[in-house]
C-alpha cells in the first residue's frame, strides 16, 4: 500500500509537531523565534500544497480508491477540494502573521490551526463513520482553544465555553446517530450504507432517524438556520484570527464533508431534500434579516455567513446528482475565498487603545462605524474591501454573482421556483446591510479621536490578493465549473464500485 | 469579419484608464483632466461608428468571444440602429460630465474619474451586448458606481436617496436575473438573436410571466409609475454629473430593455399588457407633471418632467407599430439631451449661488443674457415645441398611440400642455420678475460653459428640424 495519498496530511501533523517542538526547546534560545516558527508553517504548509499539486494526476489517485481498511478514500475531486483547502491555509497563515508575532503563544496557534487542518483534510476523505466521527472531533477540538486564546478577555472564554458544549452535544447526538445507523443497517461503511440504500435494502424509520440525527449535528457544525444561534455570539468573542478560521477554513471543510453524507442520504429517502428545503430557507432569511441591525462587523459576518450557508443547502436540495454537488463546490469555494479577504480586513485594523478591558477594546474595534472615513486613509484597501463586500453581495461582475447565479441556474433547472423566489429576495435585503459597509467606508466622515487605523503586515497583501481573484475569476469562470464539473462524476461513480 | 474590435476597445479604453488612475500619485497631476481626455479619445472612436454603420445589415460590428461554453453564454457584441446613438449618446455625455465637474469636486478626485469611465464602459457595453447574460452583468454592474457617485458627491440626503437607488433598482432587476435563467435554462443558450425566434414556441402563460419579470426591472429602470419614486430622491441629491449621467443615459438602459428584450421576445404578451402600459404611462405622465408644477426645487421639478417625458417613450414603444416605436426612440436620445442640458444648466447656476429653490431667482436675464437664451432653448425642448427634438419624439409617439387608442392619445397629448404649465412658469419665475438682491454680483456663463451649452442646444435644435439624421437608421 501506498502512503502517497496521505502524505499532505502527514506533512501538515509533521509540521505541526516541528512547531511544537521547536517553541519547546528553542522558543528562549532566539530572539526571533516566532518569526523562525512562522517561517516553518509556511514551508510545511507550501510542501503540503506542492505533494498535493504533483500527485493530482498521478494514475493512483486518477483511478480513486480507499486504504486504512475503506475509512480514507481518495479521488481527484478530493485532492481538488485539497488543493483549494491549503491555499486557503497558506493565506490564512499570512493573514494572520502580525497576530503570531506579537501574541504571547502565537506559535501555538499555528500548531493548533495545523492540527485542526489535519482534522479538516481528513474529514474530507474519510469513507466511514467512524473516521469521519474522529476526524470531525479533530477538528474542532483546536478550534475550542482557539477560541479562548484571548486569555483575559472574559467574551474569548465565554464564547468557547458555549462552542465548547454545544458542540459536545452535538457530537453525542452524532455519535448516537451513528450507532443507531449501524444498528439497524449493520456497517459504518459509507459504500456498504450507499450499496444497501440503493436497492432499498432495510431502510427502516429508525435508520432514518440515525440520518436524522448526522445531518443535524453537520447543520450545527456550519451553522444552517435552526441550528445556527451559537455562531455569532461564537464570531464575536472569538479572537479574530481563530473566528476567520472557522468562517473561511472549517466551515469549507465541514460543507465539502456534508457531500459525503448526502451521497447516501439522498438515495436512501426520497423525501430528504424536504429537510433541505426547510433548512435552506430559514438559512436564506436568518442570513438576510438577522444581520440587519448588527454593528458589530465579526456578528454581521456570522450572520451573513448563514445566508450563505442557505444558498449552499439550496443547492443540494434539489437532489440533482451533478448540479447538487457541484453548485455547492462552486459557491462554498468562492465564499471561502471571499471570508478569507474580509477577515484579512478586520485583522489588519489596529487599535491604539491601551485600555485593560480588552473585551471593550474589541467591541471598539469592530464596531462597524470604525470603519468611518477609511477610503481616506487607505484607498486601495477599502477598494479591495468593496470589492470582496459586493462579492458576497452577489453584485456582477464580482465573482460572487457567478456563484449565486450557478446555484440558481440549477435550482431553477429543477423547477424550484419556491427557493429562488426566497434566494433572490434575500439577497436583495442582504445588500441593504452590504451596502451599508461601504457606505460607511466611503460616505462617512472619520470620527474625530478614532484611535483605530490599519497596520501595514502580510493580511494587507492577502486581502488585495482575494479581491483580485475575485475581480478575475469570472474571466477563468468557464473552465473553473467544467474542471468541477468533470470531477463530480468522480465521487458517485467510486462510491459505486 | 477581420475589422478592427471597435467595440471592445470603446468598453476597455475606459477601464484602462481607470485601473491606471488608480497608481497615479494623488494630487501632482490633473486627474479630472486624464478623465476628460480618455472620454473624448472614446467619444472620437464611437464617431467612427457611424461612418462604418451599414444600414442593410442587421447588427454591425459583431464580436463573439465563448464564455461560459455550457450554456452558451458568450462575449457577443454588435449594435444596430437604436444602440448606435444610445452608445454615441453615452460617449458624448461623459466628456461634458467631466468639462462641468472641474471645479465642483473637491475631495475624492480619483474615485470620481474612476467611476464616471467604469459607468461609460459598464453603459456601452449594456447596449452593444448581444447576449442575455452579458447584458444582465453590465446592467447591474452600473448600479455600483452609481451608488458612489450619488453617497460620495451627492446633497444632504444622499445617503438616503443612494440606498433607495440601489435596492430599487436590484429589486426589479432579479426578477429579470430569473426569467433570464429560466430562459437559458429552457434554451440552452443566452444568444438574444436565438432566442428571439425559440422564445415563441414557448407556452402563453408562460411568456405572461416572464414578460412580467422583465416589465418590472425595466419598468423600475426607467421608471415607471408607480416605482417612480427612487428618481427624484437620487436625482435632486446626485451632484449634476450624476443627474446628467441618470437621465441621460442610465434611466435609458430600461427603455432599451423594452426594445430588445420584451418587444422581441414576448409580442403576444406586450399586445396583452399594452393597455395596462398605457395607462400605467398616462398615469404617470399627467400624475407626475401635476407634480412638477407644485415643486419649489427646480431639480425635482425636471426630475419629475423625466418621469413625464418617460411616459411618452413606453407608450410609444407599447403602441407596437413603427411610428411609436421610432417616436419613442426619438423621445429616447432628445430626452438624453435634454433633461442632461437641463440638469447642466442648473448645475450652473447652483454652482454661483448654492441654492436650487425656485423662490431664490429672479430677473436672472439682466445679467446672464447669453444663459437665459441657452436655458429658452432648453425650456422649449422639453415642452415639445416644434423645430426642438422634443416635439418628434412626442408627435411620433402620440400619432403611434393613435393608431391604437383615440383616447390614450388624447390623454397624452394632454399632457404636453401640463408640461408647458410648470416650465414657462419655472422660465419666468427664474429669468423675469425682479433681479433679486442676493444675485446681484453673478456672472455670465464663462467660455467653456458658452461652449458646452451651444453644443447641446445645437444638437437639439439639429434633431427636431432634421429628425432623418436619427430616424433613418432605425
Amino acid at each position: 500500500m501506498s502512503l502517497l495519498p496521505v502524505i499532505p496530511e502527514i506533512s501538515l501533523l509533521l509540521g505541526s509537531f516541528t512547531i511544537l517542538m521547536f517553541e519547546a526547546f528553542f522558543g528562549t534560545k532566539f530572539q526571533n523565534s516566532k518569526r523562525i516558527s512562522f517561517i516553518i508553517s509556511i514551508i510545511f504548509s507550501f510542501l503540503a500544497l506542492i505533494f498535493l499539486v504533483k500527485s493530482y494526476s498521478n494514475p493512483i489517485i486518477a483511478n480513486g480508491g480507499s486504504m486504512f481498511n475503506g475509512s480514507f478514500s481518495f479521488n481527484q475531486y478530493l485532492f481538488l477540494i485539497k488543493i483549494v483547502l491549503y491555499i486557503l491555509l497558506i493565506l490564512f497563515i499570512f493573514s494572520i502573521s502580525h497576530f503570531v508575532e506579537k501574541v504571547k503563544y502565537g506559535p501555538e496557534f499555528l500548531a493548533l490551526v495545523f492540527l485542526s487542518l489535519v482534522g479538516s483534510s481528513l474529514l474530507i476523505s474519510s469513507n466511514n463513520l467512524l473516521s469521519f466521527y474522529i476526524s470531525l472531533e479533530l477538528q474542532t477540538f483546536p478550534l475550542y482553544i482557539m477560541a479562548a486564546f484571548s486569555k483575559k478577555s472574559q467574551k474569548s472564554a465565554e464564547s468557547a465555553l458555549k462552542y465548547f458544549i454545544l458542540s459536545a452535544v452535538a457530537s453525542g447526538i452524532l455519535l448516537f446517530g451513528i450507532s443507531i445507523v449501524y444498528g439497524f443497517s449493520g456497517s459504518i461503511d459509507f459504500d456498504v450504507l450507499l450499496d444497501r440504500t440503493q436497492f432499498k435494502v432495510g431502510i427502516s424509520k429508525m435508520l432514518l432517524l440515525g440520518f436524522v440525527m448526522i445531518i443535524s449535528t453537520m447543520f450545527f457544525k456550519i451553522a444552517a438556520a435552526p441550528f445556527h444561534i451559537w455562531s455569532p455570539d461564537v464570531y464575536q468573542g472569538a479572537p479574530t484570527p481563530a473566528t476567520s478560521f472557522f468562517a473561511a477554513i472549517s466551515k469549507f471543510a465541514a460543507v465539502i464533508a456534508i457531500i459525503e453524507i448526502f451521497r447516501f442520504l439522498a438515495v436512501a429517502w426520497n423525501n430528504i431534500d424536504q429537510i433541505f428545503i426547510l433548512t435552506a430557507v430559514l438559512s436564506l432569511l436568518v442570513g438576510a434579516f438577522g444581520a440587519i441591525r448588527q454593528t458589530n462587523i465579526k456578528r454581521l459576518l456570522a450572520y451573513s455567513s448563514v445566508g450563505h450557508i442557505g444558498f449552499v443547502l439550496s443547492s443540494l436540495a434539489i437532489l440533482n446528482p451533478i448540479y447538487s454537488f457541484s453548485g455547492l463546490t462552486i459557491y462554498i469555494i468562492i465564499y471561502s475565498f471571499t471570508s478569507i479577504g474580509v477577515f484579512a480586513f478586520l485583522l489588519s485594523i489596529y487599535n491604539s487603545n491601551k485600555s485593560k478591558n480588552i473585551d471593550d477594546v474589541d467591541d471598539q474595534t469592530y464596531h462597524i462605524n470604525a470603519l468611518a472615513g477609511m477610503s481616506k486613509t487607505n484607498p486601495i484597501l477599502t477598494a479591495s474591501l468593496t470589492i470582496l463586500i459586493l462579492s458576497f453581495a452577489g453584485i456582477p461582475p464580482m465573482a460572487g454573482f457567478f456563484s449565486k447565479f450557478y446555484v440558481l441556474f440549477a435550482v431553477v433547472n429543477n423547477e424550484n421556483y419556491f427557493i429562488a423566489l426566497v434566494a433572490i429576495l434575500s439577497a436583495v435585503v442582504s445588500c441593504f446591510y452590504y451596502l451599508r459597509i461601504i457606505k460607511i467606508m466611503y460616505f462617512d466622515e472619520r470620527i474625530a479621536g478614532s484611535k483605530i487605523s490599519i497596520v501595514k503586515c502580510n493580511a494587507n497583501i492577502v486581502v488585495i490578493i482575494c479581491a483580485l481573484l475575485l475581480l478575475l475569476a469570472p474571466l477563468y469562470f468557464n473552465d473553473f465549473m467544467n474542471l468541477v464539473e468533470s470531477k463530480i462524476p468522480n465521487i458517485l461513480s467510486y462510491a459505486k464500485r | 469579419m477581420s475589422q478592427l474590435p471597435i467595440l471592445s476597445f470603446l468598453i476597455f479604453l475606459p477601464i484602462i484608464v481607470a485601473v491606471a488612475i488608480i497608481f497615479l500619485p494623488k494630487n501632482r497631476i490633473n486627474i479630472v483632466g486624464i478623465g476628460f481626455v480618455a472620454s473624448l479619445v472614446n467619444f472620437l472612436i464611437s464617431l467612427k461608428l457611424i461612418f462604418d454603420f451599414d444600414k442593410n445589415i442587421e447588427f454591425n460590428f459583431i464580436e463573439k468571444i465563448s464564455l461560459i461554453s455550457k450554456y452558451d453564454i458568450n462575449y457577443h457584441l454588435g449594435i444596430d440602429g437604436i444602440s448606435l446613438f444610445l452608445i454615441l449618446l453615452t460617449t458624448f455625455l461623459i466628456p461634458i460630465c467631466f468639462i462641468i465637474s472641474k471645479n465642483s469636486i473637491k475631495n475624492f478626485g480619483k474615485e470620481y474619474v474612476i467611476c464616471f469611465l467604469l459607468i461609460e464602459s459598464f453603459v456601452i457595453a449594456s447596449f452593444a451586448a448581444l447576449d442575455l447574460v452579458l447584458f444582465y452583468i453590465f446592467f447591474e454592474a452600473t448600479l455600483i458606481p452609481m451608488f458612489l457617485i450619488i453617497g460620495i458627491w451627492g446633497g444632504i440626503n444622499r445617503i438616503y436617496a443612494s440606498y433607495k437607488f440601489f435596492i430599487y433598482t436590484l429589486f426589479g432587476s432579479l426578477f429579470f436575473l430569473i426569467a433570464i435563467i429560466y430562459l437559458c435554462n429552457e434554451f440552452g443558450t443566452a444568444n438574444i438573436l436565438l432566442l428571439e425566434q425559440k422564445v415563441k414556441t414557448l407556452d402563453f402563460e408562460i411568456t405572461k410571466y416572464l414578460f412580467l419579470a422583465f416589465f418590472i426591472s425595466f419598468a423600475i429602470k426607467i421608471p415607471m409609475f408607480p416605482f417612480h419614486t427612487w428618481l427624484p430622491d437620487a436625482h435632486v441629491q446626485a451632484p449634476t454629473s450624476g443627474s446628467v449621467i441618470l437621465a441621460g443615459v442610465l434611466i435609458k438602459l430600461g427603455a432599451y430593455g423594452f426594445l430588445r428584450f420584451s418587444l422581441p421576445f414576448f409580442p403576444e404578451a406586450s399586445l396583452h399588457y399594452s393597455t395596462f402600459i398605457f395607462t400605467l404611462s398616462v398615469i404617470a405622465i399627467i400624475y407626475t407633471s401635476i407634480i412638477a408644477i407644485k415643486q419649489e426645487d427646480i431639480k425635482k421639478m425636471i426630475a419629475y418632467s423625466s418621469v413625464a417625458h418617460m411616459g411618452f417613450v413606453t407608450i410609444g414603444i407599447f403602441s407596437l407599430n413603427d411610428l411609436g416605436i421610432s417616436g419613442a426612440i426619438m423621445q429616447i436620445l432628445s430626452h438624453g439631451l435634454i433633461s442632461a442640458a437641463l440638469f447642466i444648466a442648473i448645475g450652473m447656476i447652483y454652482e454661483r449661488t448654492k441654492t436650487r429653490q425656485i423662490k431664490d431667482y429672479g430677473g436672472l436675464v439682466r445679467k446672464m443674457p447669453n444663459y437665459a437664451l441657452f436655458f429658452m432653448i432648453f425650456t422649449l425642448g422639453s415642452v415639445g415645441l416644434p423645430a426642438t427634438s422634443g416635439f418628434v419624439g412626442e408627435f411620433l409617439a402620440i400619432i403611434g398611440v393613435f393608431q391604437v387608442s383615440a383616447l390614450f392619445a388624447a390623454l397624452a397629448a394632454l399632457a404636453v400642455i401640463l408640461g408647458a404649465c410648470y416650465m414657462l412658469p419655472l422660465y419666468s419665475n427664474i429669468f423675469y420678475k425682479d433681479l433679486s438682491p442676493k444675485l446681484k454680483d453673478i456672472k455670465d456663463v464663462n467660455r467653456v460653459e458658452y461652449i458646452v451649452l451651444f453644443i447641446l442646444s445645437f444638437l437639439i435644435i439639429l434633431f427636431g428640424v432634421f429628425p432623418n439624421l436619427i430616424l433613418s437608421y432605425i
